[in-house]
């Protein structure tokens, strides 16, 4: 287990990198984007991707906008 | 008739966005009745129990619209970038309307973060579509960052006041002839639409005279109409005032006319 500020919130996680993240937290890939300490990771990044206890991960998904 | 938007060609001259409505319906039937081709879209944290832009965007999916995903909100050059390149992959379009807030009061552009972030997403091959005011110099360097459409302010965002520097958009319609211009924010009537139409802006982009009027797809079909009549009017030359009167009706021949 280790802690990772998951937008914005400190929250404790098991994944080992962004692609089991998704799983963990029930996202489905596709649905939303995903930026690692501030730097955009592709799709297809998501499994080369490693979670470090601390990371920062933005999760985002379409919204309304002007 | 069909215009040029970057690499889209497309119906109509307004651009709409999808915030603000009071339902996804209305939002969905303003879209529609304004006959847009182009309506924008933002990105914001994932909220499982929320869920709120799912129902959203299932809708915009079916009216197939071009969506023109922004960056609202970002307060950095680097925020942009990384925003950007999320919403390239997201919503599967190059596409950016960038918007970089240098002051929240104001929501008035950071230009030089602006600049930066434009010079650096063009060169990754975004089509960016620039929010500015409408500073001349500010828009000269946005082209030469790469920029084909630049988006100058009538106003400040959501503020509804209209064009509150018509000469500074005329110059930069003067000076940019090559260059895509729509206006961007702080229209709030039809007659603000028709009147930077009438100048030959290329495009309008609304979001908050539409979604907050009282009635947004009455409203919307209201600006569609006002886009199309101040684009008429600028092809067909608006005539120059004069100083003085002038009678439109022909002086010879008028009854009791007589030599004193």
């Amino acid at each position: 287990m280790k802690t990772i500020l998951f937008n914005g919130e400190h929250r404790p996680v098991e994944a080992g990198n962004i692609r089991q993240l998704l799983t963990e937290l029930g996202v489905q890939e596709g649905t939303v984007a995903v930026a690692l300490n501030e730097e955009f990771v592709p799709l297809s990044q998501y499994s080369e991707t490693p979670i470090n206890t601390h990371d920062s991960i933005e999760i985002v998904a379409p919204m309304q906008g002007g | 008739m069909t215009w040029q938007l970057a690499d889209k060609t497309i119906s109509s001259r307004m651009l709409l966005g999808s915030s603000l409505y009071p339902s996804p319906d209305i939002m969905r039937e303003a879209i529609v009745k304004s006959e847009s081709d182009v309506v924008t879209v933002s990105l914001r944290r994932h909220n499982p129990a929320l869920q709120g832009g799912a129902s959203f965007w299932s809708y915009l999916n079916d009216l197939s619209v071009h969506v023109l995903p922004n960056t609202a909100g970002c307060m950095s050059a680097k925020e942009a970038i990384v925003t950007a390149q999320m919403a390239r992959e997201l919503f599967n379009t190059r596409w950016i309307k960038l918007e970089v807030i240098g002051n929240d009061y104001t929501l008035q552009p950071d230009p030089i973060a602006l600049v930066e972030a434009a010079k650096e997403l063009c060169s990754q091959g975004f089509e960016v579509f620039p929010y500015c005011t409408e500073d001349l110099v500010i828009a000269e360097h946005l082209v030469h960052a790469g920029c084909r459409i630049v988006m100058p302010w009538a106003a400040p965002i959501g503020s509804g006041r209209g064009p509150v520097n018509l000469e500074g958009l005329m110059l930069l319609r003067e000076r940019l002839k090559e260059v895509t211009l729509i206006v961007d924010a702080g229209l709030g009537a039809p007659s603000h639409a028709a009147k930077v139409m009438e100048l030959g802006f290329d495009g309008v982009l609304l979001n908050t005279a539409v979604a907050q009027a009282h009635d947004p797809i009455k409203m919307a079909s209201a600006f569609a109409k006002a886009v199309d009549a101040g684009r008429e009017a600028y092809i067909a030359g608006v005539m120059r005032p004069r100083d003085h009167a002038s009678a439109s009706t022909p002086e010879v021949g008028k009854p009791f006319w007589h030599q004193e």
